[in-house]
């Protein structure tokens, strides 16, 4: 009863001093407060459903994509399939054009583990291509976070999978 | 149309290939670059936030995704910061990046009707050597202080040639040169920069984050459509040409150009209406007639085709087809009457869920030739972008809320049944441990202690140490001892001399069993620290708890505040659309009674004729 009534306060108040502002800023400022709402609850979901000291998280990106092209990804974690996506053009290109995409994020228990990435595109030439890349780590109490990175090798022509550990530096 | 993503793209790749450790931070900017691309601009700015540190280049993308968020306070105010920075302050803004940020803030306050501010930002702009953004920024000096624009003596297209700008410029000339009767300069210039039309390259990325063009980055192939475009330029500077010549009353020059207007341009319209206006100076009935209906026909609601409608009756009244002109009039009327009585049905109020794909025709066509209803369908568009989050962030606040309850059962159970059993446990072994060691120093003190001995000489011992006491007792009852007390005694002096020679290694395995038993021990005590300090965590999960519950109830009031401005600027969204209304029924039906005088002029004069006839049949 308490919460309600001063939320009803809360309410009125919020609504006393947009009155005040054009309805632009009004609505500028709900907004704002929308993206820090959501920041906050970003946080908090870290803070409870991935702790560090159980966090795994692997990220994606990729070169300029000259010797391959990425039509899907699969994630295996001790020998368990965790995680799968299927591009779009559009996400393809946004990867040549240096975003990183936020493929998996979960939790492992303390020890050893072994992720396999599993990449499957056209390689050189448009042939069909197929990639696996293992990793062996050690979780402790650090989070655990990953790229797999998709590199051009100029020196023969071939693309190149890498298990890219990130420092928490 | 600029080169810079490739630029950023290659200097990405670039410090890959130098395995260069990139921070955390770049990788949350590069991120927040993935949401951009699948555009998903809030998520995207919140990405960056999270970024542990902010330098001005992540600061530049925070501003224009303020703005592709329609939030131009928070652009502006971070846009002002970054511009204050000199050039000299580490890690200040590149030239180049602070023009592209300038201009396009110029061109936003210029769009908002701003013209201090708008020329204030363009002021600021310092043109880099390779003419980057020369293009945008002389085409925003022209708008902001049309019609006082800088004339040059000639076309600068040696100077513009890498601007995709450069038609809209050298047109803007030629038309201020024409408004100050110069009209065959402007002409000769027009015709020049339909040679020097190239196709145009494609947008940046920090042209594409400001300018909020999501639609053209959906193409995997490119940013824009390059022949759409250079086909959009042909047909304004032809357009421009065409106005141009009817200025000058060379009707046979602009109808040369407008007869093969392509009919799909996205120009059509205006090149109808212009052609129209020719073909009445030139008495074309029959063409003009043709085009009329077409604009009826292409242009509903729209003054041009109610125009159009009364039109049709007056040029056949010109050309003395009375009879048909009658039937325009009569047809044109009708005309109206639908078109009032259609507007009306079509006007009806509009409902959040119409917004996006259920308008009527009549309603699309006021929001999309209407910027600030436009601006209010879009408001109302994003709020209800919203509110449709909110279901979903209202079940991860739920599932949180769960999370941390049962994070707090398990923290209670830990804390009071599973934490003190496991210290009574410890101090038990702890205890005992301890009387052990005492024992073990008590025992060290005899000369041979039975305690310290193990295995087969311990038997020994105790065998030996039974042998003595049944000694003992025979003595007590005068037995006779025979030789027992001497072999006993050598048997003793025998295991105290084994006793001896094996103590220090014994002693030796003794101390190492006793560290190993402390070291467990130690270990066991720092797993029960670790146990507490996870038992601390209620302080936390409560805390937590409580900041969820506030999150819930402030979830709830924003949805209440967002749905209030929803509906409040829905209604005037729909106020401004009855505005219209009842501004464009009053047009119409002036334009009915003006239709209906001609009518009854012309029904006189066809009375007339038929009376004179008729009077003449009598005669």
């Amino acid at each position: 009863m308490r919460v309600l009534l001063c939320s009803v306060l809360m309410w009125f108040s919020l609504l006393a001093s947009a009155e005040t502002a054009p309805v632009s800023d009004q609505l500028e400022q709900l907004k704002q407060q929308v993206i820090q709402l959501n920041r906050e609850l970003f946080l908090l979901e870290e803070e409870l459903l991935f702790p560090p000291q159980t966090q795994l998280a692997v990220f994606l990106s990729a070169d300029t994509g000259q010797f391959f092209q990425l039509d899907s990804v699969e994630l295996i974690l001790n020998d368990k399939p965790v995680g799968a996506h299927l591009y779009t053009a559009q996400q393809w290109d946004a990867l040549k054009r240096g975003a990183i995409q936020p493929l998996y994020k979960g939790n492992v228990k303390a020890g050893e583990h072994n992720l396999t990435a599993v990449f499957v595109g056209k390689g050189p030439d448009n042939r069909d291509y197929r990639r696996a890349v293992n990793y062996r780590f050690a979780k402790a109490d650090d989070a655990v976070l990953l790229e797999l990175q998709i590199n051009d090798r100029s020196s023969d022509y071939q693309p190149d999978f890498v298990v890219q550990p990130w420092s928490n530096d | 149309m600029l080169l810079l993503l490739p630029l950023l793209v290659q200097a990405a790749a670039s410090a890959q290939a130098a395995a260069t450790p990139a921070t955390i931070a770049e990788k949350h900017y590069r991120q927040a670059a993935w949401a951009f691309y699948l555009q998903q601009p809030a998520q995207a700015l919140e990405t960056l936030q999270l970024a542990p540190q902010h330098d001005a280049r992540t600061r530049l993308l925070e501003a224009g995704l303020y703005l592709q968020l329609s939030m131009p306070q928070h652009a502006i105010a971070l846009i002002d910061t970054l511009l204050s920075d000199t050039a000299a302050s580490p890690g200040a803004l590149p030239q180049a990046l602070k023009n592209v940020a300038l201009l396009q803030f110029a061109r936003y306050q210029l769009e908002q009707g701003n013209k201090t501010p708008a020329r204030d930002y363009l002021k600021q702009v310092q043109i880099t050597d390779d003419n980057a953004w020369l293009g945008q920024q002389l085409l925003l000096e022209q708008l902001i202080n049309w019609p006082d624009i800088t004339l040059p003596p000639a076309p600068e297209f040696e100077r513009l040639r890498h601007q995709p700008e450069m038609p809209y410029i050298i047109s803007n000339q030629a038309l201020v040169l024409a408004q100050t009767d110069h009209s065959d300069t402007a002409l000769d210039w027009l015709a020049q920069i339909r040679q020097q039309l190239k196709t145009s390259e494609g947008q940046g990325f920090w042209q594409l984050l400001f300018s909020g063009q999501w639609h053209l980055l959906s193409e995997p192939d490119g940013f824009i459509y390059p022949s759409a475009e250079h086909e959009a330029l042909s047909d304004y500077v032809a357009l421009t040409q065409a106005q141009l010549h009817i200025q000058r009353q060379e009707f046979a020059a602009a109808d040369a150009i407008l007869s093969n207007f392509a009919a799909d341009s996205v120009l059509n319209r205006n090149a109808l209406q212009l052609y129209s206006h020719i073909l009445t100076e030139q008495r074309h009935v029959p063409a003009l007639l043709a085009v009329l209906q077409q604009q009826i026909r292409l242009q509903p609601f729209s003054h041009t085709a109610w125009l159009a409608a009364t039109r049709i009756g007056e040029q056949l009244e010109r050309v003395l087809q009375v009879d048909d002109a009658l039937g325009a009039y009569r047809w044109a009327d009708q005309y109206y009457v639908q078109q009032a009585q259609q507007m009306q049905q079509q006007a009806r109020p509009v409902e959040v869920g119409q917004l996006q794909q259920g308008l009527s025709a009549w309603q699309q066509l006021q929001i999309s030739n209407d910027s600030q209803l436009f601006h209010l369908q879009q408001d109302i568009l994003s709020v209800q972008q919203h509110l449709t989050a909110a279901a979903q962030r209202q079940l991860r606040l739920a599932q949180l809320q769960d999370v941390t309850n049962l994070k707090l059962t398990q923290q209670r159970q830990l804390l009071s049944s599973r934490l003190p059993q496991l210290r009574q446990q410890r101090d038990a072994l702890q205890q005992q441990f301890s009387q052990l060691q005492q024992q073990i120093s008590a025992a060290e003190q005899q000369p041979m202690p039975l305690s310290l001995w193990q295995g087969k000489p311990y038997q020994q011992l105790q065998r030996l140490d039974r042998a003595e006491q049944r000694l003992a007792v025979l003595q007590q009852h005068q037995q006779p001892l025979q030789n027992y007390p001497q072999r006993l005694n050598r048997l003793r002096g025998l295991l105290q001399w084994q006793y001896s020679n094996s103590a220090a290694e014994r002693r030796w395995q003794r101390q190492k069993q006793l560290q190993q038993t402390a070291g467990v021990l130690e270990q066991l005590e720092l797993q029960m620290a670790a146990l507490a300090r996870q038992g601390n965590k209620t302080e936390r999960l409560q805390q937590v708890q409580q900041r969820l519950t506030q999150l819930s109830n402030h979830q709830q009031q924003l949805n209440l505040a967002l749905l209030s401005k929803q509906q409040q600027l829905l209604a005037e969204l729909n106020q401004q659309l009855q505005q219209r209304l009842q501004q464009q029924l009053a047009t119409l039906n002036d334009l009915q009674r003006h239709n209906k005088e001609s009518m009854a002029r012309v029904m006189e004069r066809v009375l007339l004729s038929s009376g004179t006839d008729n009077s003449g049949a009598g005669l």
